[in-house]
């Protein structure tokens, strides 16, 4: 097993020069997919991904949101404080990018790492859940190692990001399997080697 | 190695409140596209949609479902179809609730935007307090079905649900005999914040007719894909559990790929698209010319339908021309997140009725998309094996062989 994980803090920079080869695809990515990004641009710095290597992701509840949502909501805001239908219209939705979109679908850091270190394979993208990747992984029909990620951008706008290329073997006997436990908290233990990540 | 066999299902969508009322809305050639009367868009530039429908409290048909904006309109649908499901599906209890499992697949998560602007929430900037947590409303339909194997919430975009059935069926396939899946998916993303979003991206339908027109999946006029909602779940069982009368097919190969291509166009030549079908043929220990006819994704676009002639081109070199294709999204919409889920039922439909229903709203074929889309009238045939495929915004693509259920 290679893992890596990473946190950024709200006000931290992410270091996707280093990794992002396509820069015009920047512009599409919330913090979480250009966590990704350097995520499994880390991974591959050491090792061969194969274009048709398995990759499944977990993405987080997403807790943060600053892609001018707030703004929208200031201009859909009639003069007696409520909600405004015309305002929304005319003046909240003109000034939304249609980037924003990129931005808040869930398969996005998936989508993105595989556009850039061309992943081609099985994949599937759940919310949260350790043991549904790990079924994912155990129930995959590739004989070859497995890509898991996870992601998760928490209130404060911290965002947590980990991958892990694992074989089937290294997992069948998780205790993540059972339970409920954050993909997110398995990735960071398995990065750590506190569960057998090296 | 088990067989993995359908026996049970429940069904709301834009032509049907359940699984029969579904089924006859695709053999009538139903168009469930319409006005969206759901939520206001007054101002909206675009008011086209394909909404659930009931009854009104005077007494008018077909009525596109109204909702408070707190609620969540996808909420109703799943329960609706867990409901019927459940009701109808006696050997669910037959099994024990450690041993039934739950994957579902969904899209984006609700929020209340009209609730949230004016509100505390919004002076203090805690949207999330008006924001509906799709996974919370999954872990409640588990407690509430005894559903105790455990759960999985698909968010792949538009091919959602047709993963959340592919891990289904490797989940089961794999399994001890004693073991159920229930599998499907639900979505509406008919609200003023997705609505508007899917919007801006261009996508939508610019159909100057009427709105019951405005999605022509194949057609040389296509114009763009319309919004659609609702739910599809099947019940998902061991062939060598399953007793005689209960199955309806019998899910025999599944395959996932991604494009690598771009988040906003599928791959052009149909490459990932044709593999993931070929691995779900593969998968079902099959050849392409064992399939019969093919449940394209068929969203309207333009782009959609130039890829999937190139991936069936790719899937059958010497008869892409031949095999008769279907694609449901004239009548019910995109339903992104559950798409592949009530498009299933067209799948059965084929498999149960021996026929390819005809596509709705195909009325002049394209050059560049020489394919044999069904029109007029069903096509009666021999069916034994349905391709069913479905592609992702971001650029997943999934697969599914379904078979005719022989014992």
């Amino acid at each position: 097993m290679i893992a890596v994980f990473d946190s950024y803090g709200a006000g931290d920079e992410i270091p996707l020069r280093q990794y992002l080869k396509n820069r015009k695809l920047q512009k599409y990515f919330n913090r979480e997919t250009a966590a990704a990004i350097v995520g499994v641009g880390k991974l591959a710095r050491d090792i061969e991904l194969h274009p048709e290597t398995p990759f499944y992701y977990a993405a987080g509840v997403m807790e943060y949101e600053d892609y001018g949502f707030m703004e929208l909501i200031r201009r859909s805001t009639g003069a007696d404080g409520q909600f405004s239908q015309r305002r929304f219209v005319e003046e909240g939705m003109p000034g939304i990018s249609p980037l924003s979109q990129f931005k808040v679908l869930q398969n996005m850091p998936s989508s993105f790492a595989a556009i850039e270190f061309g992943l081609t394979g099985d994949n599937a993208v759940i919310y949260t859940s350790a043991s549904g990747l790990l079924l994912l992984a155990l129930h995959s029909v590739s004989h070859g190692p497995v890509l898991l990620g996870a992601g998760k951008t928490y209130k404060d706008g911290k965002v947590d990001i980990g991958f892990a290329l694992v074989k089937k073997e290294e997992i069948e006997d998780s205790s993540f399997l059972y339970g409920s436990a954050d993909a997110v908290r398995m990735l960071r233990e398995w990065a750590s080697g506190a569960s057998g990540g090296t | 190695m088990g067989r993995v066999i359908i026996t049970g299902a429940g069904a709301v969508s834009p032509i049907g409140n359940n699984f029969e009322e579904v089924m006859e809305g695709i053999r009538t050639g139903k168009r469930g596209i319409g006005r969206v009367r759901g939520f206001d868009t007054e101002f909206f530039p675009c008011t086209v949609g394909a909404e659930v429908k009931e009854k009104s409290e005077n007494g008018e048909n077909n009525v596109p479902l109204r909702t408070e904006p707190h609620i969540d309109r996808k909420e109703i649908f799943i329960e609706r179809a867990m409901t019927e499901l459940f009701e109808t599906c006696d050997s669910i209890r037959r099994y024990a609730p450690a041993d039934r499992y739950l994957n579902l697949g969904v899209s984006l998560d609700y929020f209340d935007l009209t609730g949230f602007a004016g509100s505390a929430d919004a002076a203090a900037g805690n949207w999330q307090n008006r924001s509906h947590s799709t996974l919370q409303t999954v872990e409640t339909l588990t407690r509430a079905y005894d559903i105790h194997g455990g759960f999985t919430v698909n968010v792949t975009a538009c091919v959602s649900s047709t993963q959340a059935m592919g891990l289904s069926y490797r989940m089961l396939k794999g399994f001890p005999r004693g073991k159920m899946i229930v599998t499907g998916g639900f979505d509406s993303v008919i609200n003023h914040l997705h609505y508007m979003g899917f919007y801006k991206l261009g996508a939508f339908s610019d159909w100057p007719g009427e709105p019951g027109e405005a999605c022509r999946p194949f057609d040389k006029n296509r114009r763009g894909l319309v919004l659609g909602e609702g739910a599809g779940v099947f019940l998902l069982r061991d062939a060598g559990d399953v007793l005689p009368g209960e199955g309806l097919a019998e899910i025999v190969g599944y395959g996932s790929t991604m494009d690598a291509y771009m988040v906003t166009d599928p791959h052009p030549d149909g490459t990932y698209l044709a593999k993931a079908a070929l691995d779900a043929i593969a998968d079902a220990g099959i050849s392409p010319d064992d399939v019969d006819c093919v449940h394209l994704h068929g969203t309207g676009t333009h782009k959609n339908a130039l890829a999937e002639t190139n991936a069936m081109r790719r899937i059958f070199p010497e008869r892409w021309k031949e095999v008769p294709v279907f694609g449901m999204k004239g009548q019910i919409g995109h339903l992104i997140g559950a798409c592949g889920a009530v498009e299933m039922t067209g799948v059965l439909y084929s498999l149960l009725e021996q026929q390819v229903p005809p596509t709705v709203n195909f009325d002049d074929p394209d050059p560049d998309v020489p394919l044999r889309v069904v029109r007029g009238n069903p096509l009666d045939m021999d069916i034994r094996y349905v391709l069913k495929v479905n592609s992702a915004f971001g650029g997943q693509n999934a697969a599914l062989v379904v078979k005719r259920y022989d014992q």
